[in-house]
C-alpha cells in the first residue's frame, strides 16, 4: 500500500581496526513506510549512527545500497534531490553558527519551498530555547533542542533523528513529543528516530526495527511485535524446553516460565491440550521484548568483534 | 468529555487500550451520544502518540458502529439506542471480569465455599446502595436495567 | 647581529600589530552585540530575503544562499592578504643596512636587491605556506568537522561547494598578494623613484677578489621582477594543487575502510612543512632544473621562461581536478 521512504538492501559497514574487521552494519535490509513514524532500536554501538550516515551520504557502505524516496544518497547526481526532501538532527550536537537564532536564519534558505518561520516561533517557544545564547554556552539539552528545531521548522518529507532526546529533561522531552507528532506528520511525511530510549519511542511510534551488532533482528509495525511476544507460566510434568515459539524459558521445579515469540497462542493452545495448566499469559512492553531479544541474540553469538569467516 | 489515559508500556497496543476506554466513557456516561470526539491528530497531539494509531482505533469504532464519521468533518459519538446495550454491557462486563477471577482465585485458596461469597457479594452491593442512598445512581436513559 | 634582530621584531610587530587590534575590537564588538541580543531577547522574527541580484539568479536558492555566506566569511580575506604581502614587501625600507653605506656605496641599488630577495624568498616559502591554508580552508568545509557534517546535509552539489570555495578563496588571496605587491612598488616607487630602471650597470662598491657581492649584484641585475610576480601567482597554486591532493586523500587502501583517524589532516600538513624544507635545501643543493620546470622563482638569478608557467598551473589544474573526485567519494 505504501510506498517506501527508506529502503535497504543488504547495508554493511565494515572497519578495519588494530583487532581486525569490524562490522558496524551486516546486511541490514530495513523498510521505513511512508507516512509512519519508525523508531529505530538498539544497543549502544549497534549500528545505528552508523547506518544513518550511509543514508545521509556521509558514509559510503562497504556493500549493499539504500534508497530514499528512491533516490541513491551515493549518487552525486541523486543525493542534491534526496538532500531538499531531509531533515536531518545528527548525533553528535556540536553546532555551525553562533546562536540559534543565526543557525535558524542561515538554515531557512536552503529549503525555500518548505521552511516556515511560525514552525520555528512555536518550537521555540514550546521547548523553551533561548535563542541569542552562543552556543559555548548552551547545555547539551539546549544544543538538542536547537539542531532539533532546525531540522523541524523545514517541515520535509522525511525527518532523521538520531538520538534526539539527549539532555533533555521530561518536560522538554515531553513538549518535543507533542511537537513531532503535531506538526512533523502531517501530509503523509515520514519520521525516523533512532533512540534507546524504549518508552519514548514506543509511544511515538508505529513501526519498530530493532538492532543489535549490526544486524536486524526484528522489523514490524508496533503492533504486530506486541501481539506477537507474550510471557507465560506454566505448571506441568513434561514441559518442553525448546520449540519454534519459544524465545527463552525457565524452569524451576514443575513449572516453567516461557517467553513466547511468533504464534504464543497456538503454542499456549499446545500446552493446554498437552494437559499443563497455564498459570499466568501476559504481554511484554517494548523494554521487556528488547531485552529479551538482546539476551538471546548474546548467547547464540561469538564476542563482537571478532572477525567473521 | 473524553479524556483518555495510556499507558504506552504496558505491552497492551495503544490503538487497543484507546478503543477500551472510548467505549468505557460511553458505557459510563461521559461520553454521551451525539457528542463530538476531538479530531484523530489532537488526540494523537495531546496523548503524544502516533495519529495513525489513533486513527486505527477510531476505524474500529466506526466499524463496530460505536462512533460515526460525518462526510463533512468531525467524529461523532453513534446513536447508541440500536446496539448500544448489547455492546457495553460486554464492555463492562468485560471489565469485572478480571476482579471477578481475582476473587475466585482468593476464594478458592482461602477454601471459601462459594454460598459464602455470594453472601459477601450482596452485602457488599447493599452496603454501597445504602451508602449512596442520598445520591441517586448516574442516569443512563439508554442503558438502565440492563446489569 | 642584534640590529637586524631588532628590526625584524619591529617590522613583525608592525604587521601583526593592526591585524590584531583589527581582530579584537571586531571580536568585542560581536560579543557586544551577541549580549545585547540576549538582553533583548526578541522572538524569532527573521527579515525576508533580498531578491537575487542579476549575477545570482542563475545559481537555486540554495547555492545562492551559499555563496553568500563564502563571501561573508571570506570578505577579510583578501584585505589581510593585501596587508600582510604589503608589509612583507616594504620591509627592506626598515633594515638598517640600507642606512649603513659600508656595503653597497649605492644605496637604492642595495633597497631594490633587498625588495626583490624578499620577493624571491616569499615565493620560496609563503606562497608554498598560502598555498596550503587554502587547501585546508576549503577542504575542511568538505571533509572534516562541524561545517562538512552541516553543508553535506543541505541540498548542496559537492562540485558546487568545492569549485565555489577553491575559486573564491583562491581568488581573494592572489588578487590580494598581487594587489599588496602593486601597492608596495608604487610606495617605493614614490618614495624613492623607479629605482629599477636606473640600476648602475657597473658594481657600485670597491670589490676585492674571490668576493660574493659581484655574484649577487649579477644575479641582481639578471632578475625579472615581473617573472617573480607571476611565480609569487603560480607557486601558491601549484602548493594548493598538491595539499588539496594530501588532505582529500582516502584514510587507507582502496577495498579497505578504514575508521576516521583525526590526525591525518594534521600529519599531511606536518609532510608538507617538513617537505618545504627539505625542498628548499634541495633546491640549494642541486641545480636550478626542478624550480625552473615548476616555475618556482625563489632566488635571484636568471629567470625561466613565461612558457614554463603553464607547467604549475597545468599540473595544479590536474590535481585539483583528482582533489575534487577523491572529496566526491570521501566520508564525513
Amino acid at each position: 500500500m505504501n510506498a517506501l521512504a527508506i529502503e535497504t538492501h543488504s547495508l554493511t559497514k565494515v572497519f578495519s581496526g588494530i583487532r581486525g574487521a569490524t562490522r558496524a552494519v551486516d546486511g541490514l535490509s530495513i523498510s521505513v513506510p511512508e507516512g509512519s513514524i519508525y523508531g529505530l532500536l538498539g544497543r549502544n554501538s549497534a549500528g545505528k549512527t552508523t547506518t544513518i550516515r550511509m543514508l545521509m551520504g556521509l558514509a559510503r557502505p562497504t556493500s549493499g545500497s539504500s534508497r530514499i524516496f528512491g533516490l541513491d544518497p551515493t549518487s552525486e547526481r541523486e543525493r542534491v534531490a534526496m538532500l531538499r526532501l531531509v531533515g536531518y538532527v545528527p548525533e553528535d550536537k556540536t553546532l555551525l553558527g553562533l546562536t540559534a537564532r543565526k543557525l535558524f536564519e542561515l538554515n531557512r534558505c536552503f529549503y525555500p519551498e518548505t521552511w516556515s518561520d511560525d514552525l520555528a516561533r512555536k518550537a521555540v517557544e514550546r521547548l523553551e530555547l533561548p535563542i541569542d545564547t552562543p552556543f559555548l554556552k548552551l547545555s547539551m539539552g539546549n544544543k538538542t533542542k536547537s539542531a532539533l528545531i532546525t531540522a523541524i521548522a523545514q517541515r520535509s518529507r522525511l525527518l532523521i533523528l538520531d538520538e534526539p532526546t539527549t539532555g533533555l529533561d521530561p518536560v522538554s522531552l515531553d513538549a518535543l513529543l507533542g511537537l513531532l507528532v503535531e506538526d512533523c506528520t502531517a501530509d503523509g511525511r515520514t519520521i525516523l528516530v533512532s533512540s534507546h530510549q524504549l518508552a519514548e519511542i514506543e509511544q511515538i511510534s508505529d513501526h519498530i526495527g530493532i538492532l543489535d551488532r549490526g544486524k536486524l533482528l526484528l522489523e514490524d509495525r508496533l503492533d504486530q511485535i506486541l501481539s506477537s511476544f507474550r510471557r507465560v507460566t506454566a505448571t506441568g510434568t513434561a514441559l518442553p524446553k525448546i520449540g519454534p515459539a519459544i524465545l527463552s524459558a525457565r524452569s524451576e521445579g514443575n513449572s516453567s516460565q516461557y517467553i513466547l515469540q511468533g504464534d504464543p497462542n497456538s503454542f499456549v493452545a499446545g500446552l493446554v491440550s498437552d494437559g499443563a495448566t497455564v498459570a499466568d499469559s501476559a504481554p511484554l512492553s517494548l523494554n521487556e521484548i528488547f531485552l529479551e531479544l538482546c539476551r538471546s541474540q548474546k548467547a547464540e553469538e561469538p564476542a563482537f568483534g571478532e572477525v567473521q569467516p | 468529555m473524553l479524556i483518555v489515559h495510556i499507558a504506552a508500556n504496558s505491552g497492551v497496543p495503544i490503538y487497543l487500550q484507546i478503543e477500551q476506554q472510548i467505549k468505557q466513557a460511553i458505557a459510563s456516561g461521559l461520553l454521551r451520544p451525539g457528542e463530538e470526539l476531538p479530531s484523530t491528530r489532537r488526540t494523537a497531539a495531546e496523548l503524544r502518540i502516533n495519529p495513525n494509531t489513533v486513527a486505527r482505533a477510531y476505524t474500529e469504532l466506526e466499524r463496530e458502529g460505536v462512533i460515526r464519521t460525518v462526510p463533512g468533518g468531525g467524529t461523532f459519538v453513534g446513536n447508541l439506542s440500536a446496539l448500544a446495550p448489547r455492546l457495553l454491557k460486554a464492555e463492562k462486563l468485560r471489565r469485572l471480569r478480571p476482579i471477578a477471577c481475582q476473587l475466585a482465585i482468593e476464594a478458592a485458596q482461602l477454601r471459601i465455599p462459594a454460598a459464602e461469597l455470594h453472601k459477601l457479594l450482596d452485602e457488599s452491593l447493599r452496603t454501597f446502595e445504602s451508602g449512596s442512598a442520598g445520591k441517586t445512581p448516574a442516569q443512563h436513559p439508554d442503558q438502565e436495567g440492563d446489569l | 647581529m642584534s640590529g637586524q634582530l631588532q628590526s625584524l621584531l619591529v617590522s613583525i610587530c608592525l604587521l601583526v600589530g593592526p591585524i590584531v587590534v583589527f581582530g579584537v575590537y571586531k571580536v568585542r564588538r560581536n560579543l557586544r552585540g551577541i549580549r545585547q541580543a540576549e538582553r533583548d531577547a526578541l522572538g524569532y522574527v527573521p527579515k525576508p530575503e533580498p531578491k537575487p541580484g542579476i549575477l545570482l539568479r542563475g545559481f537555486s536558492a540554495p547555492e545562492r544562499k551559499y555563496l553568500l555566506q563564502l563571501l561573508r566569511t571570506t570578505r577579510y580575506a583578501f584585505p589581510l592578504m593585501s596587508w600582510l604581502t604589503l608589509g612583507i614587501f616594504s620591509l627592506p625600507i626598515l633594515d638598517p643596512r640600507f642606512f649603513n653605506h659600508n656595503t653597497w656605496n649605492d644605496p637604492l641599488a642595495f633597497l631594490w636587491f633587498r625588495t626583490l630577495l624578499g620577493a624571491a624568498t616569499f615565493v620560496g616559502i609563503s606562497c608554498f605556506i598560502f598555498g596550503m591554508i587554502t587547501a585546508a580552508a576549503v577542504l575542511a568545509t568538505l571533509r572534516f568537522g562541524t561545517a562538512a557534517q552541516f553543508f553535506r546535509t543541505r541540498p548542496l552539489g559537492i562540485g558546487f561547494l568545492y569549485w565555489t570555495s577553491l575559486i573564491v578563496v583562491l581568488g581573494s588571496e592572489l588578487a590580494g598578494m598581487l594587489t599588496g605587491v602593486g601597492v608596495a612598488m608604487l610606495l617605493l616607487a614614490a618614495i624613492h623613484g623607479p629605482i629599477w630602471l636606473h640600476l648602475p650597470t657597473a658594481f657600485p662598491g670597491v670589490v676585492t677578489p674571490n668576493d660574493g657581492r659581484l655574484e649577487l649584484y649579477a644575479s641582481l641585475l639578471a632578475t625579472s621582477p615581473p617573472r617573480i610576480f607571476l611565480s609569487i601567482c603560480t607557486t601558491t597554486v601549484l602548493s594548493l594543487g598538491v595539499s588539496a591532493v594530501l588532505l582529500a586523500a582516502p584514510y587507507s587502501w582502496p577495498g579497505r575502510q578504514g575508521s576516521r583517524p583525526n590526525v591525518l589532516p594534521a600529519l599531511a600538513m606536518a609532510f608538507g612543512m617538513c617537505s618545504l624544507i627539505v625542498l628548499r635545501a634541495v633546491l640549494d643543493l642541486n641545480d636550478v632544473h626542478l624550480p625552473t620546470w615548476l616555475f618556482v622563482y625563489s632566488r635571484l638569478g636568471p629567470p625561466p621562461p613565461y612558457a614554463f608557467a603553464l607547467i604549475p598551473v597545468a599540473i595544479s589544474a590536474c590535481l585539483l581536478i583528482l582533489a575534487r573526485y577523491l572529496i566526491g567519494k570521501s566520508e564525513v
